[in-house]
């Protein structure tokens, strides 16, 4: 294929500035760990290509500066994207609310399905502030895979990239698979129908 | 806090420079994006010198030539760089197309008339420097008008809303005043440069439909080759938002080498030279709403202005039509108008709790007309009025009292429906009379 991939989805990243999206989104796509990035113009992107059951999948990973100011993320946010990763800090209680109350909103609002929760900086024990049980549990409640990982000691990042791109890939392809069977569907009628008309004739 | 506008500035900009288009340089950003070209622009001369922002200035050139500028006459157009608390700083710029190179100044102050007129004293100063040089023997004289100029402008603080500051250049015989606009101004024609281009360039038809997607939250492109119409024409579109703001991504124009920032998923509003959005394909841009500034072509694969309230759009379409009316802020106040209807009675859902004023929005839809309620539930979606509702509620919490041009259009709007329904009701009464 010339275009040098079979999809390609677009994937948003959300959380409290602070919280290493930026971190994750380096690490992921280059394997660096490198500081700040996000540009002037106020929002970023990076792009890896993975392969997934030989298949070529380009992801597009896209960030927006200053997201903390919004008490809700409305569903216009999500609109055109695949799924959503959404970044909290586990030594950081506030970033975890922040990410509960968005959660919320996108459950009730938004027709994004594909989505994993991320509790990121989880390095160093004695900072940690939002335990593991207490976000699995909400994890669970939300129907929604978590993800405890370090950009800076590079754990469990590349899991996370590649659990929520396979997500996204099979809600895809089981989609176009109902497509197709609907697709027979009508076509079985359609020609029901016309044998029908053939007999009455 | 819904406001992009950074408050509390000290100073009337924070960095000037000039970018030249260089032969065969080595650094610096190719306006065209290739790495085929032998040209680059670079910062030639700055001020002042400790300016720190390396990122800013690494950017500065690209958006000084966004691409290959066409045209032989000067150009002043503004930019927008975001902050990482997603303020807005802005970026002021004439290009003279002599010289091929532009002037910039970088301010989080939106005065865009002022700083226009500011570019055009400063490029008059530097001309005026250069002559001095030539004619006089002394050195010291030379390149100092501008430099003092530009130094006393730096150092000299913000006016008060309301006021101004004198600037005195030529030896004390012409000044240059800093307006310091009032804090709620709607923009008005001809005092606006940005509305005077949207007005000239882009048909009412084509407002409303810009003004519809920017209420559904489109990835919307303006597109020209100009880049002062092009900027124009996306502030004033903006402005007409209101008392709500752009939440999203907000590029008035944007560089040849930033165009990947097009596939962007999420809402956005962006100003794309003409000759880099013809370097992007249809499956590149996804669906996006594109109205071109120069062709007056409009292109949506949806039919946001259809969604609105039909009573509204003909009353937004009649009241644009009668364009003998359109001096001052007439054509800002019709879309303000549309606003104070739509999204004013969200003082009637607000309700008393223990911990603070919240808003009900259920409450909301119940309370507004039954032909609102569909739009009106959608607008509930939107990060403009989310941002909206939020904002209020913290200057109610906060015990702020405020009162800006739209509380006020709305006061005039609910005295003037109270007159009518008074108006229907002795109607009512005289019919009823008439017929027993």
């Amino acid at each position: 294929m010339a275009r040098g991939f079979d999809h390609l989805f677009k994937l948003l990243i959300i959380g409290d500035s602070g919280v290493g999206k930026s971190s994750l989104l380096i690490r992921f796509s280059d394997d660096t760990f490198a500081g700040t990035y996000i540009t002037t113009i106020g929002v970023d992107f990076k792009i890896r290509t993975v392969v997934i059951d030989g298949l070529r999948i380009k992801l597009q990973i896209w960030d927006t500066a200053g997201q903390e100011r919004f008490r809700t993320i409305t569903s216009t946010y999500y609109r055109g994207t695949h799924g959503v990763i959404i970044v909290y800090d586990v030594t950081n209680g506030e970033s975890f609310a922040n990410v509960r109350r968005w959660l919320d909103e996108i459950q009730n609002n938004c027709d994004v399905v594909n989505k994993v929760l991320v509790g990121n900086k989880n390095d160093d024990p004695d900072r940690k502030v939002v335990i593991t049980e207490d976000a699995q549990r909400f994890a669970r409640q939300m129907d929604i895979e978590l993800f405890e990982t370090s950009a800076k000691d590079n754990i469990d990042v590349e899991e996370m990239f590649l659990a929520i791109t396979r997500q996204v890939l099979q809600h895809k392809l089981r989609n176009a698979q109902n497509e197709q069977q609907k697709d027979s569907i009508t076509l079985k009628k359609q020609q029901k129908n016309k044998r029908k008309s053939k007999c009455c004739s | 806090m819904s406001s992009r506008i950074k408050t509390d500035v000290k100073k009337l900009f924070e960095f000037w420079c000039e970018v030249a288009l260089v032969q065969n340089a080595d650094k610096g950003s190719t306006p065209t994006g290739g790495n085929h070209t032998s040209s680059s622009c670079v910062i030639v001369e700055s001020f002042p010198e400790g300016y720190r922002d390396e990122k800013t200035m690494a950017d500065i050139p690209a958006f000084a030539f966004p691409c290959k500028i066409e045209g032989d006459s000067v150009q002043s157009y503004s930019f927008v760089l975001t902050t990482d608390d997603s303020k807005w700083r802005f970026g002021f710029c004439r290009h003279d197309p002599k010289t091929d190179r532009a002037m910039i100044i970088i301010t989080y102050l939106p005065w865009h008339d002022t700083f226009l007129r500011l570019l055009t004293l400063l490029a008059e100063l530097r001309r005026c420097d250069g002559t001095t040089t030539i004619t006089t023997t002394n050195v010291d004289n030379s390149n100092d008008e501008f430099r003092t100029f530009l130094a006393e402008a730096y150092n000299r603080g913000v006016p008060d809303p309301g006021g101004h500051l004198k600037l005195f250049y030529s030896g004390g015989q012409n000044y240059f005043v800093f307006e310091r606009p009032l804090h709620f101004q709607l923009p008005s024609i001809p005092a606006n440069h940005n509305l005077n281009l949207y007005y000239n360039f882009v048909d009412p038809k084509n407002m409303i439909a810009v003004f519809a997607a920017m209420l559904a939250e489109r990835r919307i492109i303006f597109t020209s080759r100009r880049l002062d119409r092009l900027s124009s024409c996306i502030q004033a579109a903006n402005a007409f938002l209101y008392p709500m703001v752009w939440q999203h991504i907000f590029i008035p124009v944007l560089p040849m080498k930033l165009k990947d920032y097009l596939s962007a998923p999420m809402p956005y509003l962006i100003g794309v030279p003409q000759t880099v959005l013809e370097t992007m394909t249809p499956d590149e841009l996804g669906e996006v709403v594109i109205l071109n500034c120069d062709t007056k072509v409009f292109q949506s694969p949806f039919d946001d202005v259809r969604e609105m309230p039909a009573d509204i759009v003909s009353q937004m379409k009649k009241q644009l039509s009668h364009s003998h009316e359109h001096i001052g802020d007439r054509v800002s106040k019709i879309f303000l108008g549309v606003l104070v209807q739509l999204i004013s009675g969200y003082r009637d859902a607000v309700e008393f709790r223990e911990n603070g004023k919240t808003f009900n929005r259920d409450k909301f839809i119940e309370s507004r007309p039954k032909h609102l309620r569909p739009f009106l539930t959608k607008m509930m979606e939107l990060q403009i009025f989310q941002q909206f509702i939020d904002e209020r509620l913290q200057m109610l919490n906060t015990g702020l009292g405020y009162s800006d041009e739209f509380e006020l259009e709305t006061a005039r709007y609910a005295e003037k429906m109270k007159k009518r329904r008074h108006y229907e009701f002795l109607n009512n009464v005289k019919e009823k009379r008439t017929i027993t």
